[in-house]
């Protein structure tokens, strides 16, 4: 019953509290609340978003366990939305999952960084300003439940420092990306805190997922060769293939995740302006002298199959003895004579490898992807 | 293909009997985890399942365990399937929770949400013979707490 009522829209799942005193309160009892951006747009101002939330907070029975709430409109004041969250953290929230319009005016309330029954975070464009580090300390506790965290354009370095110093000893999923355009000159407190982060749950962390602007910050020497990260099941990056420390600090990961199964690229590099890059990957042998044997899907979103990108895959076909399916993405449109030429090169690539494959070509209004397998 | 076919004997609540290819049979988990465990020994007992459910339970599973059926037979199939009766669908969506089927059940949950989406609750109350045991005075209460849905 729950499950179909979740289903529903907001709106008409609260309707059913009139049908009769059998169905009176099932809404009301629902312990995942999903205020979604279809019930944002169901309504019509702020004004009246903050209300019907008001109200269905407030008709509320029992435990919360799931709260999903979407903030479309900037406001000049968070301050309902942190009423909101103390009222859901004390309601035992176990899935916090909160999306903001804009990185710059929310700072996240210590009430969630506090919540001692959460396991599952995600946040969108929020911005940390921690409290003094002696009340942060406090946190180191409280947080040990969390299982799964996505960071995604969030501001503010301190954030990951909370993060290190919570030894997050259950953390199995970690998200962390940022916007593009985020500070072109990282300080080096924020490389050191990332680094560290990563280095403290290596051991037991199930899934990683970097984006191309936190990837930056970091360097190959971070990663020992020892393969600190055994438990990676699936490991997902965002790679500037025009970048040669990038390039090389990348390999690095992939060769440290010897057990993972799962990798997902997404691809920058148009031109073929990199020309380190490109010497530096045309000795296989130097940068990726290991066999993924447990590697089994590969999935690779990229911009336009620039030669640097082509000879990157090359090398990863080379080391990926047991590969059941690879699948390109091209984003840029290209015409046919051109898709040809990459679909020989791929072939070219694929007579290296052990196995046999097909390539199959796919295409949609947004991209061609090329799927071997 | 294996070599030997296995069947299993599943008995429902009212003692029918019903001989089922096993690779069919743990479309089901719960049957998979008994089969898995070796908890079977001859008759497996569905105690929450009657014979008629049951029938159109295995039609689905038959359906959907062809070889060669294309996607859009298989969904023609569904559409049909699901235009049943609110009693029916009561019994196959508890019946599918028990036997563990996600697919199935996530199925028949998302034909119960289309019956009650963007509907009055007049409509609602037509569509599922639930009966208004609320005064209008009473009725009115409620439609005041919720006003921002009844808009």
């Amino acid at each position: 019953m729950n499950h179909i009522l979740e289903l529903l829209p907001v709106e008409d799942a609260a309707k059913t509290s009139i049908l009769s005193k059998k169905w009176r309160y099932i809404w009301a009892r629902l312990p995942n609340l999903w205020l979604s951006r279809a019930f944002w747009i169901y309504c019509t101002t702020q004004q009246i978003f903050r209300e019907r939330v008001n109200t269905i907070l407030l008709q509320h029975l029992g435990d919360i366990e799931k709260f999903h709430l979407v903030e479309s409109v900037r406001s000049s004041s968070y301050a309902h939305t942190d009423r909101w969250l103390v009222y859901v953290t004390r309601k035992g929230v176990k899935e916090l999952c909160l999306y903001m319009p804009d990185n710059r005016t929310y700072k996240v309330s210590s009430c969630v960084l506090n919540c001692p029954t959460l396991t599952h975070l995600e946040l969108f464009k929020c911005l940390f300003k921690p409290p003094k580090s002696f009340v942060a300390f406090q946190y180191l506790t409280n947080l040990l439940l969390l299982v799964n965290l996505a960071l995604v354009d969030c501001r503010g370095t301190q954030y990951l420092n909370i993060i290190v110093s919570s030894q997050l000893e259950h953390l199995l999923q970690l998200e962390i990306d940022k916007e593009l355009d985020c500070n072109p000159n990282p300080k080096q407190d924020e490389k050191s805190t990332l680094e560290k982060l990563l280095l403290s749950i290596a051991a037991t962390l199930e899934f990683l997922q970097i984006g191309l602007c936190c990837l930056k910050l970091l360097t190959a020497d971070t990663i020992s060769k020892e393969g600190p990260f055994a438990s990676l099941q699936k490991l997902s990056l965002g790679i500037d293939l025009r970048k040669l420390h990038q390039t090389i600090w990348a390999l690095q990961l992939i060769k440290s995740c010897p057990n993972s199964s799962i990798l997902q690229l997404s691809v920058c590099a148009s031109g073929d302006n990199a020309e380190a890059v490109l010497k530096y990957l045309d000795r296989p042998i130097t940068c990726l002298d290991l066999r993924l044997n447990n590697l089994k899907y590969v999935a690779i979103n990229c911009y336009e199959c620039s030669k640097t990108e082509l000879l990157f895959i090359k090398l990863l076909f080379a080391c990926v003895p047991y590969l059941v399916r690879m699948c390109i993405e091209q984003k840029k449109a290209i015409d046919s004579r051109e898709e040809s030429k990459i679909i020989k090169k791929l072939m070219c690539f694929l007579r290296a490898s052990p196995s046999i494959f097909r390539i199959r070509k796919l295409r949609t209004t947004t991209c061609t992807s090329y799927i071997m397998g | 293909m294996s070599s030997s076919t296995k069947f299993l004997t599943l008995k429902t609540c009212d003692d029918k009997k019903f001989v089922l290819d096993e690779a069919i049979a743990v479309r089901s988990q719960t049957i998979k985890n008994m089969v898995e465990d070796d908890c079977v020994s001859n008759v497996i007992p569905l105690p929450n399942v009657d014979s008629k459910t049951m029938t159109k339970v295995i039609e689905y599973w038959k359906k959907h365990s062809e070889e060669g059926i294309s996607k859009d037979m298989l969904m023609d199939f569904d559409k049909a399937f699901v235009k049943v009766h609110h009693s029916i669908l009561h019994a196959l969506i508890l019946a599918a929770n028990f036997l563990n089927d996600k697919e199935m059940l996530d199925m028949m949950c998302q034909e119960v949400v289309d019956r009650i989406k963007g509907k009055t609750p007049e409509e609602i109350r037509k569509e599922f013979d639930i009966k208004n045991d609320f005064t209008p005075e009473e009725e009115e209460e409620i439609r005041k707490e919720n006003a921002w849905a009844f808009e």
